[in-house]
């Protein structure tokens, strides 16, 4: 059988691996670590039975052309192997629904880039890190299904560092930010089941990460770890404060969850306690006025969401020796967490 | 790795040029400058403002600052709907 063409623009590099990764950093299309060659033979095997040539999505702000095929290049060269592709796709899917507002992240001055939060039996599937360190390294489906996404948003989207991407400082969560939710030691339902999807499908579900703060809630006492998390949310200086429409998430260690359902609280509980909870009086803000120069009013409440559903909740992490919960600030000016169906 | 055939993961791109349809004449019409409340950007438009109510003969020019805030997706286009019932045309600009 006729294998579909291929129709990426080809190049030869004369000689070695090494040759290639400074070709490919001098042309820009790099995060600046190594990247593995994108031959033809490797490209096929990561596009598999897709047709190449799918439309899966157009990359903001250069409108450029996510096909399975230039999807495929850019998981090659970050090291993917060929069944993380869903996962890739599905993520490209969501990142790229305007409610995302890819086209205020890419070029902002935030430190703000998609974080992939996975759901469902693909996890297993892929050795997707759900647990003790899923942030951090060691795991090769986490560090490299984020880093293919941070290829794409370069070589599709045109996100060049400090060209189109205007990130003060950045962080180095827009590296990579792919981790999996601990459903089997979670009290709660999965966060794609409350996002309206079946247990057994697998879905991604894309935050506009911008920056983690972890808070220490080594507290026995539900009450306790709220109020803390609350603080965490509402301090002084988050972004989300500031603009108060964002959809910051918090990532629960197995453990602090397990004690906030052990005390009666439900995923929609937290939420509700965390809205009444982070309300501040604008007056009682260091600030007179927001950074584009409105200023608040008479009786305004900041608020870091617009409403409880606004916060974006998941557990995961080492399921025994935690007292941690990471709070995930996002991207402000109404940017919204999107979830897709992963089709493997 | 020698000297193979490598696919360049650059896309293509498509981004067709799109204009907002263009008044015949400004004479008498109201513009809505959107700012978006970067550094500078009230001061240059209200300058902007002023040049084109001279030059033009505009009825008016207002500055619209907090055009859209919030989460809620229909905002945009809600926003949009209500700015089209106060002016003609409008002006804003994207980028730090």
């Amino acid at each position: 059988m006729t294998q579909p063409e291929l129709k990426s623009r080809r190049f030869r590099v004369v000689d070695s691996a090494q040759d290639f990764y400074q070709y490919a950093y001098d042309k820009g299309w790099t995060d600046g670590l190594p990247v593995i060659p994108p031959t033809e033979e490797r490209v096929r095997e990561m596009v598999g039975g897709r047709v190449p040539g799918e439309l899966i999505a157009k990359v903001p702000p250069r409108s450029g052309l996510a096909t399975v095929e230039t999807i495929a290049v850019n998981a090659v060269m970050a090291g993917c192997l060929p069944e993380y592709l869903p996962v890739i796709i599905a993520g490209v899917r969501a990142m790229c629904e305007p409610v995302f507002k890819l086209d205020g992240i890419q070029p902002t001055t935030n430190p703000a880039g998609p974080g992939l939060i996975v759901n469902g039996p693909i996890r297993q599937r892929i050795d997707l890190n759900c647990g003790g360190n899923a942030l951090g390294p060691g795991r090769r489906a986490n560090a490299t299904i984020g880093r293919a996404i941070r290829l794409i948003l370069l070589n599709i989207g045109g996100g060049t560092p400090q060209m189109v991407d205007k990130a003060t400082l950045g962080y180095p969560g827009k590296y990579t930010f792919c981790l999996g939710e601990n459903e089997e030691d979670s009290p709660w339902e999965p966060l794609h089941v409350e996002r309206g999807f079946k247990p057994q499908e697998s879905t991604v579900t894309m935050i506009s990460a911008a920056g983690i703060t972890n808070a220490n809630c080594s507290n026995s006492d539900a009450g306790e770890v709220l109020r803390i998390l609350a603080n965490s949310l509402a301090r002084w200086g988050s972004n989300d404060m500031i603009y108060c429409s964002a959809q910051p998430a918090l990532l629960f260690s197995p453990s602090r969850a397990k004690l906030l359902a052990s005390q009666g609280y439900s995923r929609q509980a937290v939420k509700e306690y965390l809205w009444e909870n982070t309300a501040i009086p604008a007056s009682e803000l260091p600030y007179k006025t927001r950074p584009r120069g409105s200023a608040w009013k008479d009786g305004d409440i900041a608020r870091p969401v617009s409403s409880p559903d606004d916060i974006i909740i998941a557990v995961a992490g080492a399921p025994e020796r935690s007292a941690h919960v990471v709070v995930v600030e996002c991207f402000p000016d109404g940017a919204q967490a999107v979830t897709k169906l992963i089709e493997d | 790795m020698s000297n193979d055939e490598l696919l360049n993961p650059v896309a293509e791109v498509d981004a067709p040029s799109i204009q907002a349809p263009r008044l015949k004449d400004l004479r008498g019409k109201v513009i809505a400058l959107v700012d978006n409340e970067m550094p500078g950007s009230g001061p240059l438009l209200n300058r902007l403002g002023e040049n084109l109510m001279e030059r033009f003969k505009l009825a008016g020019a207002q500055t619209i600052k907090r055009f859209v805030v919030g989460a809620n997706p229909n905002l945009l286009e809600n926003s949009i709907a209500e700015l089209s019932k106060k002016v003609d045309f409008a002006i804003t600009g994207l980028g730090s």
